[in-house]
């Protein structure tokens, strides 16, 4: 033994699943998680070998002359969403590990505490949510009178989403039914006679529903040669496109306007 | 003319805010969001200002020239805000993503159920692939300079001596 601990490759090994399985979750692409892993590896004297899916991590440790001295998997149920700030927090960790020599207690804290960072308050992302919708329908050529009613629709849709994935539906579900409650608010808006012409507010409504952290990372995956995890991430883009169309095809058609 | 810039730079203001209202749905931190308002005005004002008519890009071109260029600034960005460059580039570029040709290219399929005539399904399929190339221009802008250097890192990179960080020793 060269002054390691017996148990050091297991916990490291641990400590890579949590980090990918976390960076899995925050929505970091495949190539991403690979290379910040094995950066985490390489810095402790390991080589990393890892395996991904969309949804599952293997990942095996060697270390010279010693063959595999680690192995383990870790899969989470549900399909990735997106929080940046674990993508920086891990990022910023693996290159500590790297430049300042972080001993692995410190890592494993700082990772055990990665989904403990607070997200931003409910009011303040609906609010900004809201004027990245009001700010589509300005770019499509909407009025202020139809940015105001995309801002409601955008708000009082994200509001239904954000009940519905406390309450764990599928999430396609939940695009469906969130698309439907935003294009509703605009075709009330649009039957009681606000705005007589609200294209644009109904093809803008849902937008803050488009899935393109998934949409970029498929492609991104595509080029660097994740080809399964592409189109994985590419048809569960196509299938969130598909219900948000869906719910709006019903509101739609509920009001007579297709 | 003047009228024209005016109102590239208000569509560019507007991208701006809807990259920082993305950012904070996918919880970036709080120190890159006005990084991200700066790098989505610039994607907003590359695309509209390619898409003027004396200009004469078309839709392709110009979302290409806006992920381009949000990647490329991406690089310094994420040195000066500590984040890695996605944080920055994806939120930047969401304002591009064709939702309006997304969404007539579903409408389209759904009305192609009742009205099976040749005008609806050319007008589909060619949103269709509107939507697909929109989306494969901003992917390939955003990842650009990775391809370009070959990094697996972009805390290598340097744009005063390129191509000379990163030789194999």
């Amino acid at each position: 033994m060269t002054g390691h601990t017996i148990e050091e490759p297991a916990r490291l090994g641990n400590l890579l699943l949590q980090a990918g399985i976390a960076l899995i979750k925050s929505g970091a692409g495949s190539s991403r998680v690979i290379t910040n892993l094995s950066r985490f590896a390489n810095a402790y004297g390991y080589e990393a070998n890892v395996d991904l899916g969309t949804r599952n991590i293997s990942i095996s440790l060697h270390q010279e002359n010693r063959g595999n001295i680690f192995s383990g998997s870790k899969s989470i149920a549900t399909l990735p969403g997106a929080n940046f700030k674990v993508v920086t927090v891990i990022s910023q960790l693996s290159w500590d590990v790297v430049e300042k020599k972080i001993s692995l207690e410190e890592s494993e804290k700082i990772i055990n505490q990665v989904f403990d960072i607070p997200t931003y308050k409910r009011p303040v992302i609906l609010l900004f949510t809201g004027i990245a919708g009001s700010a589509f329908c300005f770019t499509f050529g909407g009025n202020p009178l139809e940015m105001a009613i995309t801002f409601l629709a955008t708000v009082i849709g994200l509001f239904f989403k954000q009940e519905m994935v406390v309450k764990k539906y599928n999430p396609l579900m939940i695009t469906y039914g969130s698309a439907v409650v935003a294009a509703a608010v605009i075709g009330i808006c649009w039957k009681i006679g606000v705005e007589n012409d609200l294209d644009h507010a109904f093809a803008t409504s849902i937008l803050f529903l488009i899935p393109g952290v998934l949409l970029i990372n498929s492609i991104i995956d595509l080029i660097d040669g994740h080809i399964i995890n592409g189109v994985d991430r590419g048809i569960n883009a196509m299938l969130h496109a598909f219900s948000i169309a869906a719910g709006l095809a019903t509101v739609l058609y509920i009001f007579k306007v297709l | 003319m003047m009228t024209d810039w005016m109102d590239i730079i208000f569509k560019a203001f507007w991208c701006g805010c809807a990259a920082v209202g993305f950012a904070i749905l996918f919880n970036s931190p709080a120190r890159a969001l006005f990084a991200i308002f700066l790098c989505g005005s610039l994607a907003g004002f590359l695309k509209f200002a390619v898409l003027l008519p004396h200009v004469g890009g078309g839709i392709i071109m110009a979302s290409a020239a806006g992920a381009a260029a949000v990647g490329f600034a991406s690089i310094p960005v994420s040195h000066w805000r500590h984040v890695p460059p996605i944080v920055i580039s994806i939120p930047s570029v969401i304002p591009l993503i064709p939702g309006s040709f997304a969404y007539q290219t579903i409408l389209g399929l759904i009305s192609f159920v009742s009205h099976n005539e040749m005008e609806v399904l050319t007008k589909t399929a060619h949103d269709g692939v509107m939507t697909f190339f929109i989306i494969l221009a901003l992917s390939l802008g955003v990842t650009l300079p990775m391809l370009l250097f070959r990094i697996e890192s972009v805390k290598k990179v340097n744009y005063f001596v390129p191509f000379l960080g990163n030789r194999k020793k």
